[in-house]
């Protein structure tokens, strides 16, 4: 839900997020070359707002400010980790090549299937009575990977298009981005006992 | 500058949430009294954030009290942080009763503690956990106890346990049998046991779907504890089938109607919703900014 972009194109009908998933290599290396503008914290913001705004509504059936700002801080943690795993690639791989702020802002751009699959989840599971709840499961857990391998692709070219490592560096970086996102995630749950009755049985 | 487009997708986004906040209205009800008791509605299996829930334990104390739950108890998988902050934004809001609760995992059973002080470990067997929650005058009941769980209770441990759930979602896809069978052994072992109908709530709209009905002496988390010792519950499988002591289930007759919203505030919250949907969408795909500079501009600057 940013409201900037800062396609030199002219003309775009669509935004700078869509020709990143749909060209990532090719738009990637065209907005690195450009300075941007709008603070940094405005795609990580706005991707936890938009979280905020899937869960309230798909819980509630309707976006009170309450539940989408609630819910928004509480799994801030996302985005966060993400810009934490970009920076660290940034900083350590890439130095100098873009500012990590800068690297933070164009990264984000490739969340969009994230983005869009969270709102059709949350669309879906708003007008889906209880009773037809595993449905939603269901969805959920065959549509996920399309987004999760889409995602990938996208982070690769950012790594090789963006910052301008070679192709083995831009696998590590995408294999760290992915081990501190997922694995801090895991760990979590991981550690508070949620997660092993996921594996062990119902729950 | 921002485009057309994108002012036409904030102001989308933005009605979205003021409408979604205005529909953020609750039912006005007091629970009714039947045979001398107050019967109150109660989801006592809840999960939330800080646990696999997605909602804060504050936010699911006002969702509960948006679909007519008087008590609620948060139990999340083998700890009960969360049930405590839970407990102390409850009693400081106008919300349901919040009960600490811990869903106890083990690989061969699921056991939900009730008005517990300290987590059970899962590291035992049932006949133990169980004993654990007595310890601390907490109340056990068996958490969707199918036909893979069933081996784990013996009955000794069926001696022991306070309850059963014999409503909850699973049972809309593998149907009411399993449970019921589980429930009509208990009963058959102990005599009187809570019939319990719980959500297992963790996230989208399940909330109170399947819920118990406790006959308690007044509107407390002691009543209700004592009711659910008691065996003093009804709670209706997905088939409609009211379990529960036969004298309760007389006086309870129908379930007690789910609140919904008026049809004004449904129309508003949808009209909320959609809008906040097409908003948001429209200012992540379409584009933003209005003036264009050229790559050799944007380069040289």
């Amino acid at each position: 839900m940013a409201v900037t972009d800062e396609s030199p194109v002219r003309g775009s009908f669509w935004s700078d997020d869509v020709r990143v998933i749909l060209r990532p290599g090719r738009t990637y290396a065209e907005l690195a070359g450009h300075p941007g503008r709008g603070s940094f914290l405005l795609r990580p913001v706005s991707f936890a707002l938009l979280i905020g705004l899937a869960i309230a509504i798909s819980s509630s059936g309707r976006p009170t400010l309450r539940l989408v700002l609630g819910s928004a801080v509480a799994w801030s943690f996302v985005p966060a980790l993400h810009a934490v795993s970009v920076a660290l690639v940034t900083l350590t791989l890439a130095r100098g090549r873009l500012r990590p702020g800068r690297s933070v802002d164009l990264y984000f751009m490739g969340l969009l299937p994230w983005s869009m699959w969270l709102l059709g989840i949350a669309a879906l599971a708003s007008s889906t009575p209880p009773a037809r709840e595993a449905a939603v499961w269901s969805t959920m857990l065959f549509t996920a990977p399309a987004p999760f391998i889409w995602g990938r692709i996208v982070t690769f070219a950012f790594f090789r298009r963006a910052l301008g490592l070679s192709r083995g560096r831009s696998l590590a970086a995408v294999a760290l981005n992915l081990g501190i996102v997922w694995g801090a995630i895991l760990a979590f749950f991981l550690l508070s006992g949620q997660l092993w009755p996921r594996i062990v049985g119902r729950g | 500058m921002i485009s057309a487009r994108a002012a036409v997708s904030i102001a989308l986004a933005g009605a979205g949430l003021l409408a979604g906040t205005a529909s953020d209205v609750m039912p006005d009800r007091r629970p009714p009294r039947r045979g001398g008791y107050l019967v109150l509605q109660a989801d006592l299996h809840v999960h939330s954030f800080l646990g696999d829930g997605v909602l804060w334990p504050w936010d699911l104390a006002i969702e509960a009290r948006r679909r007519g739950l008087d008590v609620i108890a948060i139990t999340n998988h083998n700890q009960i942080v969360a049930a405590r902050i839970g407990r102390f934004f409850a009693n400081r809001m106008a919300a349901p009763l919040v009960l600490v609760g811990e869903e106890i995992t083990a690989p061969d059973y699921h056991l939900i503690a009730l008005d517990i002080r300290e987590a059970v470990s899962g590291e035992r067997p049932v006949e133990r956990a169980i004993a654990d929650v007595h310890s601390q005058r907490g109340v056990a009941i068996a958490a969707h106890p199918t036909r893979r769980f069933r081996p784990a209770y013996g009955a000794a441990a069926l001696r022991e346990l306070d309850g059963a759930e014999v409503a909850h979602p699973l049972t809309y896809s593998r149907g009411p049998d399993e449970l019921r069978e589980f429930f009509a052994r208990l009963r058959l072992v102990r005599g009187r046991a809570a019939a319990v109908g719980s959500s297992d709530y963790h996230a989208f709209a399940s909330l109170g779907a399947c819920r118990t009905y406790v006959f308690a002496s007044e509107k407390s988390e002691a009543a209700v504890v004592e009711a659910l010792r008691q065996g003093r519950t009804v709670a209706f499988d997905v088939e409609g089938v009211a379990h529960g002591d036969p004298e309760l289930i007389a006086l309870l007759r129908t379930p007690v109607g789910i609140p919904g919203d008026p049809p004004a505030i449904r129309w508003l919250a949808i009209a909320g919703r959609i809008s906040a949907l097409l908003g948001a969408a429209g200012l992540l795909l379409l584009r933003r900014a209005r003036g264009r500079t050229s790559l050799r501009a944007s380069r040289r600057a």
